[in-house]
């Protein structure tokens, strides 16, 4: 059998992947193939909850998540299939009495980059989101008209618009081995066939960590399970999305078929590819939850799921060209926002790929910033921890 | 005439009996719905009590309902109407741009679901979690699961047996077989079974080592080594036409609904069953001085009366807000104000979740589970999918004592069967979803068609009942459209429930 040939090979069908095909194949005529071992989205792109947020913590990524959220709101046309992106709006809801003041740094730092947030205190964060009311009282929330998309429709509107750009999308193919030849990425071995193509994308997701290894290619990337449950559905009640980081990390949010997906982090979830959901967490998920929430407590919970973050040291993305073997190109590490992230990250990435020169936007998520530095330990717990060093080291200046 | 069953009337039984069977509106298309299992799954007939709570009416006593009050009218359902010609994703090439017009938009869609309100009501007290082990759990406290408490209680084993309702399950409804019910649980109590009602399994974990249960006393989580599955069936609903109309039941939500007394004898009553399901809904009948306006069936029938007619099959129901005609094979007219569908699908998810794979057999084609499973795992009763004969208890014993010498023997490999049989493709295949079978071979046409993307596609599958309804009809569309009919994968909970009741705290133990 002849060998195959591609232009380009991309490893996992996530949004990851569709996205930087069809991004490749927007910007020149090529011969693209997708490889997914199971079906488009099986990974984190079918199992997340679509939230598009541009309000971010720290300059770094809420540069790029506003760029994001922009490549969003035209995706739907630029497509030529809705996405559902809908602005619901946000609420970082914050519960310790000194938060309220540190997050006015939060703030400057956005209005310096063009976002306007409103910083409601105490008594009136229950007003402004009356799903609070007889919760644990709140010491105030970040709120801003933030975005969410439906991750199905996201997903099958760039599947379609692949497919009509002859991009081939292979399902039920699992990429076994990475080919190089003369110290570059020369193709992979999938279903025990070899394709051979120049250019290589990791965009496996949670998985991104082992495939980069099959090049001989070191990233810090670690999978870490992230489980949600979902309620029947109500007629609408709330629209804002809540999230909170201490003293636990959860959110919940009432979709637009109005059910409601909830979840709540555990601080010592260990690191791996487990995809199955425990029964701890449905404990966890109501009674941190209904601590906020008390309302909420009559909706019947009919199904729960597990997925996967693909968590780095720094929990920025990783992006671009590996020296270590030129032809294979990262796009992974997007931690808990890689739905967000990864149609303007591909967007990005493409260019980079054609022109050569890496995009100013993509400078903190270069895929070789932690050269020598692979084993970085992954601290999985505190989310928050990272922007509450950058607080108290205080203004622009954050996580290092 | 035989005794009833004394355990209180249902809301639903209730409005049935005063000629209503429109309980509730479908959250997409607004149409109205009915009962169709009367034992708390299919989640069909949610409404809204007069306290401001969610219920489902037939879980609910008469008295905390209001009868008059079910299913009003409902503006919205004109409205609708248009969207009954689109197919679930019509959003999709609808309002690509711009957003200013789009956000208005999506708005005014949310607000057209015809689901109920959040709950006014406080919330539910919350019991702690416990936990605890068993050797070998049994799901299910009717006969068939009895029975095996006692067997494998004698062989020595730590036998929990869980029942959801109470023990004797289908067979409280039987009239000649209740009677049997005391005797064989006090046999499995005596050889130190431990048996316990009003607990339900909610789905395996930690790669089917432990089980969830839930009950009266809270969420409990159970160390397992096997596990028996005797959690009898579901009503199996084909894809025919006008198959959403409230008045169709179940054949096991008409056993209950006769022993209940529910059933004015002026209503006419057809009957649709197979072969292995007629003789007992007949039975239950006579015994209960009940008269079938008509009798049918996709096979033979054991009574060839004037009304009866084998070997026919059922094309489509039609009414307004309830059945009141059907048309049977080749164009056979019959009136009724209640439809029976003696069809059944066996209990499949518990099996699934320990490992098994789906297969389809019957016709109408069922949801089977065959393959290894990740623990000694044994079907008993009516969940083996086959009808109970008169030396029942033996039988049982003699599958447990094989399945004591194999425990990873019992591995039925039954064939995918594939009935040629196209339903009317405007049938409903998802109830919960309004999905039709049309929409799914649409999506399957489209290139949806592995069943993960068919059922985010669609939405089929993800309704409140978790697919106990439609699963058996997604897994035949794609098995007719030459693809592979595998199920979606099986995710906890089995049924819903409520969020304040898992919320309490967690012993740690
Ligand atoms: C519960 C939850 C909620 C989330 N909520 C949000 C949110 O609100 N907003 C947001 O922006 N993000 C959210 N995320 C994160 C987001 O889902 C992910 O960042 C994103 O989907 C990752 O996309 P991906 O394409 O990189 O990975 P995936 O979607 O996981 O795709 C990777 C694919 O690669 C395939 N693959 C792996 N190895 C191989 C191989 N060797 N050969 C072939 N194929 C292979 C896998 O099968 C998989 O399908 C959430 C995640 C979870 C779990
Ligand atoms: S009928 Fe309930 S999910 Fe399909």
């Amino acid at each position: 059998m002849a060998p195959d040939r591609a232009d380009a090979v991309i490893v996992g069908g996530g949004i990851a992947g569709l996205a930087i095909a069809w991004e490749l194949r927007k910007r020149a005529a090529r011969r693209i193939v997708v490889l997914e071992r199971r079906f488009s989205g099986y990974g984190s792109s079918m199992r997340n909850i679509g939230r598009v947020r541009a309000m971010q913590l720290t300059p770094e990524l809420a540069r790029i998540a506003i760029a994001a959220q922009a490549k969003h709101a035209g995706l739907s046309r630029e497509l030529g299939r809705n996405t559902l992106f809908w602005r619901a709006g946000y609420a970082l809801v914050l519960y310790d009495p000194e938060e309220p003041e540190m997050m006015r740094g939060v703030q400057r730092m956005l209005r310096e980059l063009g976002l306007k947030t409103e910083l409601a205190a105490g008594a009136e964060t229950v007003r402004r989101l009356p799903i609070l009311e007889g919760g644990a009282p709140p010491a105030g929330a970040l709120i801003r008209p933030d975005a969410s998309v439906h991750h199905d429709a996201a997903m099958f509107a760039y599947r379609r618009a692949c497919l009509a750009a002859g991009i081939e999308i292979r399902e039920g193919v699992e990429v076994s081995e990475i080919l190089t030849a003369g110290g570059r990425a020369a193709g992979v071995v999938a279903a025990g066939q070899e394709i051979s193509a120049p250019l290589i994308v990791n965009a496996a997701g949670a998985w991104s960590g082992v495939l980069s290894a099959k090049a001989g290619v070191k990233i810090p990337n670690r999978p870490l399970r992230r489980q949600a449950l979902v309620t029947e559905p109500s007629r609408p009640f709330m629209r804002t999305m809540v999230s909170f980081y201490r003293p636990v990390e959860g959110w919940f949010h009432q979709t637009l078929r109005g059910e409601v997906v909830m979840g709540v982090v555990p601080a010592d979830e260990p690191v791996g590819t487990d995809l199955s959901a425990s029964a701890e967490s449905l404990g966890r998920t109501a009674r941190g939850i209904l601590a906020k929430a008390p309302r909420l407590g009559s909706l019947r919970v009919v199904r729960q799921w597990a997925g996967l973050y693909d968590v780095t040291p720094d929990r920025k993305p990783m992006v671009g060209p590996t020296s270590a073997l030129p032809g294979f190109v990262q796009l992974n590490g997007c931690n808990g926002r890689g739905f967000a992230l990864f149609p303007i990250l591909a967007e990005l990435l493409a260019r980079w790929i054609d022109e050569g020169r890496r995009p100013d936007l993509l400078a903190p998520f270069d895929a070789e910033r932690f050269a020598g530095q692979e084993q970085a330990s992954v601290t999985i717990g505190d989310y928050y921890a990272g922007y509450r060093k950058a607080l108290d080291s205080s203004g622009a200046t954050m996580e290092r | 005439m035989a005794e009833r069953e004394n355990s209180g009337r249902s809301l639903a039984a209730a409005a049935l009996a005063t000629g209503k069977s429109a309980l509730a509106r479908s959250f997409r298309l607004h149409r109205p719905r009915g009962a169709f299992c009367h034992a708390g799954w299919c989640q069909q007939c949610q409404t809204v009590l007069p306290d401001g709570s969610r219920a489902l009416a037939c879980q609910t006593p008469a008295e905390a309902g209001n009868v008059a009050g079910l299913e009003s009218a409902d503006p919205l359902r004109a409205v609708a109407r248009i969207a009954e010609k689109w197919p679930p994703w019509f959003w999709e090439t609808r309002m690509l741009s711009p957003e200013a017009a789009r956000q208005p938009w999506l708005e005014l869609l949310r607000r057209m679901s015809a689901a109920p309100p959040l709950s006014t009501s406080t919330s539910g007290e919350c019991r702690p979690w416990r936990r605890s082990a068993a050797d070998v759990l049994i799901v299910g406290g009717g006969r068939a699961g009895l029975v095996a408490a006692m067997s494998l209680a004698l062989a020595g084993r730590k036998v929990l047996l869980v029942e959801a309702e109470r023990l004797g399950g289908i067979a409280r409804f039987l009239p000649v077989e209740r009677g049997r019910v005391p005797e064989l649980a006090s046999a499995a109590r005596r050889a130190g079974a431990q048996l316990r009602e009003g607990i339900l399994c909610l789905g395996l974990y930690d790669g089917a080592t432990r089980a969830l249960l839930i009950g009266p006393d809270g969420p409990e989580t159970v160390e397992i080594s096997s596990l028996v599955v005797a959690a009898g069936g579901y009503d199996r609903l084909p894809a025919f036409r006008g198959n959403d109309l409230p008045g169709i039941v179940g054949g096991r939500a008409f056993l209950r609904l006769v022993a209940a007394g529910a059933l004015p004898p002026a209503k006419r009553i057809g009957l649709y069953a197979d072969a292995a399901a007629a003789p007992r809904l007949i039975e239950a009948a006579r015994a209960y001085g009940l008269a079938w306006a008509w009798i049918a069936g996709p096979g033979a029938l054991p009574l060839a009366a004037e009304r009866s007619h084998p070997h026919r099959r059922l094309r489509r129901a039609s009414g307004d807000r309830c059945v009141r005609e059907v048309e049977i094979d080749p164009d056979l007219r019959l009136g009724c104000d209640l439809l029976v569908l003696g069809l059944s699908q066996p209990a499949y998810e518990l099996q699934m979740q320990a490992g098994r794979r789906a297969v389809l057999s019957g016709d109408p084609a069922a949801v089977r589970t065959a393959g290894p499973a990740l623990l000694p795992l044994l079907e008993l009763g009516e969940a083996t999918g086959l009808a109970d004969g008169p030396d029942f208890v033996s039988q049982v014993e003699a599958a447990v004592q094989a399945w004591l010498g194999d425990p990873h023997g019992n591995t039925p490999a039954p064939q995918d069967h594939v009935s040629a049989e196209k339903p009317d493709p405007d049938a409903f295949l998802c109830l919960c979803e309004d999905v039709r079978v049309r929409d799914c071979e649409r999506a399957i046409a489209d290139g949806f068609d592995h069943v993960e993307l068919l059922k985010r596609r669609t939405g089929a599958g993800t309704g409140p009942c978790q697919g106990k309804l439609c699963h058996a009809e997604l897994m035949a569309c794609l098995a007719r459209a030459g693809r592979n009919p595998a199920l979606p994968t099986v995710r906890p909970l089995l049924r819903p429930v409520r969020l304040d009741a898992l919320a309490g705290a967690d012993d740690g133990a």
